[in-house]
């Protein structure tokens, strides 16, 4: 355990050093929130339910996203790119420890991401969450996982630094633009909202949503099941394929 | 009674493609003993000790590094194995400090490497950042973190490339002092003054075969000159 912390405590020094990611992951949902509460305004037709508070789930998931989708499979591409992960072929360490390692220190990052966006949210625009706190974070937290999951198959699978970065764009743009986060869902046709379907984000951002409204969650078993074992199935398949170097 | 043999390697071949980097090298590393694998550049000697270490699959032949094998015993063999690369690699903005932190705590028990760091002159670039050391800094931090948990077997290419004559001595010290302590090395080289201050025995590659092995003296024997440098250059090929 003390092993996992000397390595986290490394990582987050580092990720601190380099900030264009932190300002990527941790800025960027905050400055969508802001634009799309001007754009949008406050509510639709006195429902009650304003389109920030039915997109709120969505502002949430943009540091997911950012994080790992981009932050996560680059990374790691680069420590392979750079022969770090192959010095460290050369010592005792388990291979599921370094992803483990990566897995939270970014989830680290993507959670500031999230509580600034509540905080704004909150605070700047006195959204009221409706649901159970614990609720919301346990869905979070699904959501996230899944995420990274994919994040990671992307870092273990891609041959080089070049080929994540373009898998990584090509799996992260239509996510982040289709599945509701930067434009709010109801503004797309029905054909789009359909398709998004395939999305897996695009489910995550339904069960945050309902989360965050306290709508139940019972009818949401399937797409909480399919994020789960999104989340198990990346695991096992990042540790099965994962390479140390790029021969 | 244990195989004296800390290393052996049988048949090794590896090949890129149609080029034929390794072709049947075979040799044997005797605990406490310090070897050194010499050869011009291209002749195999990186890719030997990939092959060795499992960092790239070879081709064909038999590795046994402290009896295990390297790939499916990785964990095992690199508790007691360390390895130096020729291109060493770091993360983006780490300091000297934290990779040495960071490498001790792979190790059980936790080597205490503040003691290395004083005695490879780097104690007060603890808190410097590893891309702004000089190269001689940068090459005895690679080497002070091969050897940074006592290791049984140490690789260590291309060991004092870039050092300056001073920095050169006090690592032969260090690769002595080890030796001493029991611990047994292999190492490639571009300078036959290191092999001779430091090898047990050598061996010289050609285009991947092996063409020499010996003590210093049995290389000189061979290759007929006045000295291993002069026998080195008639025994890979060259012109006096």
């Amino acid at each position: 355990m003390k092993r996992f912390f000397t390595l986290l405590g490394t990582e987050l020094r580092l990720s601190l050093r380099s900030p264009d990611m932190i300002l990527f992951a941790i800025l960027m949902p905050v400055i969508v929130l802001v634009v799309v509460r001007i754009v949008f305004g406050a509510g639709s037709e006195g429902s009650g339910a304003g389109m920030i508070d039915l997109t709120f789930g969505a502002f949430l998931a943009i540091g997911v996203c950012a994080v790992g989708l981009m932050g996560l499979p680059l990374g790691l591409a680069e420590y392979r790119h750079r022969k770090v992960l192959k010095r460290l072929q050369v010592t005792p360490v388990h291979p599921g420890l370094l992803l483990s390692v990566q897995l939270i220190a970014q989830a680290a990052v993507s959670i500031v991401s999230a509580l600034l966006v509540a905080a704004t949210a909150v605070i700047a625009f006195g959204v009221r969450l409706e649901g159970s706190l614990v609720t919301v974070v346990a869905a979070y937290l699904l959501v996230m996982i899944s995420i990274f999951a994919i994040g990671l198959v992307i870092a273990s699978t891609a041959r080089d630094v070049k080929r994540a970065g373009i898998i990584a764009s090509v799996v992260y743009f239509p996510m982040l633009l289709f599945s509701g986060t930067t434009i709010p869902f109801p503004v797309f046709p029905e054909a789009v909202q359909r398709a998004a379907a395939v999305l897996p984000l695009r489910h995550g951002i339904e069960i945050l949503n309902a989360a965050t409204l306290g709508e139940p969650l019972g009818g949401m078993l399937p797409q909480i099941g399919l994020l789960a074992a999104i989340a198990v199935a990346g695991i096992i398949v990042s540790l099965r394929t994962f390479r140390w170097d790029m021969e | 009674m244990k195989n004296l043999d800390i290393l052996t390697v049988r048949g090794l071949s590896k090949s890129y493609g149609q080029l034929q980097a390794v072709r049947d090298v075979s040799f044997s590393v005797a605990a406490g003993e310090i070897f050194g694998i010499l050869g011009p550049n291209g002749s195999g000697k990186t890719t030997t000790i990939e092959c060795v270490l499992g960092t790239r699959s070879k081709g064909t032949g038999e590795v046994a590094v402290l009896g295990q094998d390297p790939v499916s015993d990785r964990r095992n063999v690199f508790r007691r194995v360390g390895v130096q690369f020729q291109d060493s690699a770091w993360q983006p903005g780490i300091r000297v400090g934290e990779i040495c932190r960071a490498t001790a705590c792979l190790y059980d028990p936790e080597p205490d490497w503040r003691p290395m760091l004083e005695s490879f002159d780097l104690a007060k670039r603890e808190h410097t950042a590893v891309e702004s050391l000089s190269g001689g800094e940068r090459q005895k931090l690679s080497i002070l973190l091969a050897c940074i948990h006592g290791p049984e077997l140490v690789f260590l290419d291309e060991l004092t490339t870039g050092l300056d004559p001073l920095a050169r001595r006090e690592t032969w010290g260090f690769i002595r002092r080890m030796q001493e302590n029991g611990t047994s090395v292999v190492l490639t080289s571009h300078f036959m003054d290191e092999v001779e201050q430091l090898c047990g025995r050598a061996m010289i590659l050609r285009d991947g075969q092996k063409v020499a092995e010996g003590t210093v003296a049995e290389l000189e024997a061979r290759g007929e000159g006045k000295n291993l440098e002069e026998s080195y250059i008639r025994l890979v090929g060259g012109t006096l």
